[in-house]
């Protein structure tokens, strides 16, 4: 009864190897620019010979590659993958092309947890030592900005357990986010002058407080993200097409939705944690990785996401760091100034790629 | 032969649960029966239940009371991935996947038979390339699902469904946006799936004219039930069909096999003439509100001829070259008449 049909691929994806080969080269290209250059130029061939060992290189630039330069090239492509990859679950969970990572509030608790820390630094006296012995500081805020991003992440996970509808969550999770911004705003009303400038400073975002005894607990949060996302690859897949669908193809949405939303806040609450809230990033790539592939499905999106978030935040750091000069700009000014455009001129050019996120 | 039962319900009771509330029930005490083979229209006013029954039925929805049988199994005791394997769905929504090629889309139905990764298995890839040819959308394969009409989008939509190699499939109001064609020609092709595929077809719709033509059954659900369930002709001669749409603004009328707008009427009138211009003026008065009785037992009479390839009408000594006109110039005459035969 069943008749036989000459087989046709059913093409989810297809193979773009210039597209991929091109995602990758410039990864690499921008990892060694973001190696070699800065405020001392040091050579390629150099840093090559400092990465395998070599000990014929000046002390001063073994020191400025191993101790700054690549921690904070390891940082910056972790949390751009990051970034990106929790970016396109929510835009996807929520079928929601403005959708970003920390749609549900994660940085608003995370941006509470530093300002309490922040204040309460004056209150007891700690001030001079979270400004003088910087790194200690900086561990500070990491554990209060895991905290706060942890704090909201149960709320709404517990909120989530509860509601049916994704626009629902969707809704509480913007409101936890003004409710812990309005509370920021009414703690830094209290604050005195320099511990309002910390806090500004720990908002503009910046992937060179990581240290070596940090990375090891940054990397491996980050690491679970990942591999959760591309776990989930599958039933991200199958929301595309909205719960109902996605429930009549034997998606457990519930638990989907849990798992989804906790390896989005992992990757989203780290970066918060340990670079502050960076913009910009986790809404653009997946849209720009779209259009390069020219496909919704997720297992070509979370590779290329991951590959393009890693060399944009090595990007606009390089450029926040305005090489060959003493300037730091703001990172979050950068990724925003230079990537907002962008994605105006994409998505004005290709308009049905805003389609529901995908 | 009787075919085999493939979603069954006992005592299904449909409805609404809120907490601190009294459940608002939708319909009670169901029993009705899908068969293999058989492509089933659900009927029923805005607001009596349909998506909600349909719902129940996909387990997408707990009943209030009573149980769903799919292949003798309780709906509630398979797994998602086990009921995914014997049922599937197409809703009204338009679904929006930005840019897959139709076929990916397809595709996306072997969800419940793929390993973690998704990766197509060769009996994947078949079953694909077979429900592309059972709907015929082999020319849309390649093409990104952003660029597709509505109409082709929902062909994928059930070409979706039919990878997912159902034994019962559920449409809730598949075919609501569409245009006239585009619905004729999705439920042709949903009973030539259910007739030859052997798949249980369930339709909500509010095409009555349509489902009335396809449908094998219809299930009839006037709000508040109980539901009625029977083939189209005979619920029609038994006024089920009446009854279920009974206190909408329109009527069912037995004679024509459509609705009728139950708007006061304006008069009667008689008519004489035959072929397409007689039928478009019969259509015109009833429209106005006039009931269109045979020759003889009313005034004023309309005779429709042609003149010279153009239909003509004439009423009395008034002749008049469009309905437009006769529509104008009928109350004039109805009431001229009204005058002289008060009661008639």
């Amino acid at each position: 009864m069943t008749t036989q049909h000459a087989p046709i691929t059913p093409p989810l994806a297809r193979p773009r190897p210039f597209v991929w080969a091109a995602l990758l080269g410039t990864l690499l290209l921008v990892c060694a620019l973001e190696l070699s250059l800065g405020s001392v130029l040091i050579p390629l061939k150099s840093v090559l010979a400092v990465l395998s060992g070599h000990q014929d290189v000046p002390e001063g630039w073994r020191q400025i590659i191993l101790l700054f330069r690549l921690p904070r090239t390891a940082t910056a492509m972790l949390a751009g993958a990051a970034l990106g990859i929790a970016g396109l679950k929510m835009q996807t969970l929520f079928r929601n092309p403005l959708a970003d990572p920390f749609v549900l509030g994660i940085s608003s608790g995370a941006s509470l947890g530093v300002a309490l820390v922040v204040l309460a630094a004056g209150g007891f006296g700690w001030s001079l030592l979270l400004e003088r012995s910087g790194l200690a500081g900086d561990a500070a805020l990491i554990l209060a900005a895991t905290l706060g991003a942890v704090a909201v992440l149960g709320l709404v996970l517990g909120v989530a357990r509860h509601v049916e509808s994704n626009l629902t969550l969707l809704i509480v999770g913007l409101m936890f986010g003004y409710i812990t911004g309005s509370v920021v705003s009414i703690l830094m009303q209290f604050a005195v002058e320099h511990q309002m400038q910390n806090y500004i400073t720990w908002t503009f975002g910046s992937f060179g407080g990581v240290t070596w005894r940090q990375m090891g607990v940054f990397a491996a949060t980050v690491a679970c993200g990942l591999t959760l996302s591309w776990i989930l690859a599958k039933p991200l897949n199958a929301l595309l097409l909205g719960e109902g669908y996605a429930r009549s193809m034997g998606v457990n949405v519930r638990a989907a939705r849990f798992w989804i939303i906790l390896g989005a806040s992992l990757l989203a609450g780290s970066v918060t944690a340990f670079c502050g809230p960076i913009g910009f990033l986790g809404i653009a790539v997946p849209h720009v990785c779209r259009l390069l592939l020219k496909t919704s499905d997720h297992h070509a999106l979370v590779p290329a996401v991951m590959l393009l978030g890693a060399t944009l935040a090595m990007l606009a750091d390089l450029l926040a760091q305005a090489p060959g000069t003493q300037i730091a700009l703001p990172l979050n000014a950068v990724t925003s100034l230079i990537g907002a455009p962008v994605v105006v001129g994409v998505i004005l050019r290709r308009r049905h790629v805003m389609e529901a996120g995908a | 032969m009787r075919e085999t039962a493939m979603l069954t319900t006992r005592a299904l009771t449909i409805g609404y649960q809120r907490p601190k509330h009294p459940p608002s029930i939708v319909a009670a005490d169901m029993d009705l029966t899908l068969r293999a083979g058989a492509f089933v229209c659900l009927l029923g006013p805005n607001g009596a239940g349909k998506s909600t029954l349909i719902r129940t039925l996909a387990g997408m929805q707990a009943p209030l009371a009573g149980t769903v049988l799919l292949g003798g199994e309780a709906l509630a005791a398979l797994s998602a991935r086990a009921l995914a394997q014997r049922m599937s769905l197409v809703l009204t929504q338009r679904v929006a996947v930005g840019m897959m090629p139709a076929a990916a889309l397809v595709a996306l139905g072997r969800h419940p038979y793929t390993d973690w990764a998704g990766r197509l298995r060769a009996e994947d890839e078949a079953a694909v390339a077979r429900a592309i040819a059972d709907v015929g959308i082999e020319s849309l394969a390649h093409r990104p699902v952003c660029e597709l009409s509505d109409g082709e989008r929902q062909k994928v939509m059930i070409a979706r469904a039919l990878a997912q190699e159902p034994r019962v499939m559920l449409l809730d109001e598949a075919t609501a946006f569409l245009d006239l064609p585009r619905r004729v020609e999705l439920m042709h092709l949903l009973r030539r799936l259910a007739h030859d595929g052997g798949r249980a077809i369930l339709l909500s719709t509010h095409d009555l004219d349509l489902a009335l033509r396809c449908a094998d059954r219809l299930w009839l659900l006037p709000p508040g039930g109980p539901v009625r369930d029977g083939v189209p002709e005979d619920l029609v001669l038994c006024d089920a069909f009446a009854a279920a749409f009974a206190d909408a603004g329109a009527q069912f009328d037995k004679g024509s096999g459509a609705f009728t707008l139950a708007g006061a009427r304006r008069g009667t009138a008689a008519l004489r003439g035959d072929g397409v211009p007689a039928l478009w003026t019969c259509r015109a008065l009833e429209r106005a509100g006039y009931r269109v009785l045979p020759r003889g037992m009313a005034e004023p009479l309309i005779e429709v001829r042609e003149e010279g390839g153009r239909p003509v009408w004439q009423i009395h000594e008034e002749t008049c070259r469009s309905l437009e006109e006769v529509l104008a110039l009928l109350p004039r005459l109805c009431s001229t008449l009204c005058e002289e035969a008060p009661g008639g």
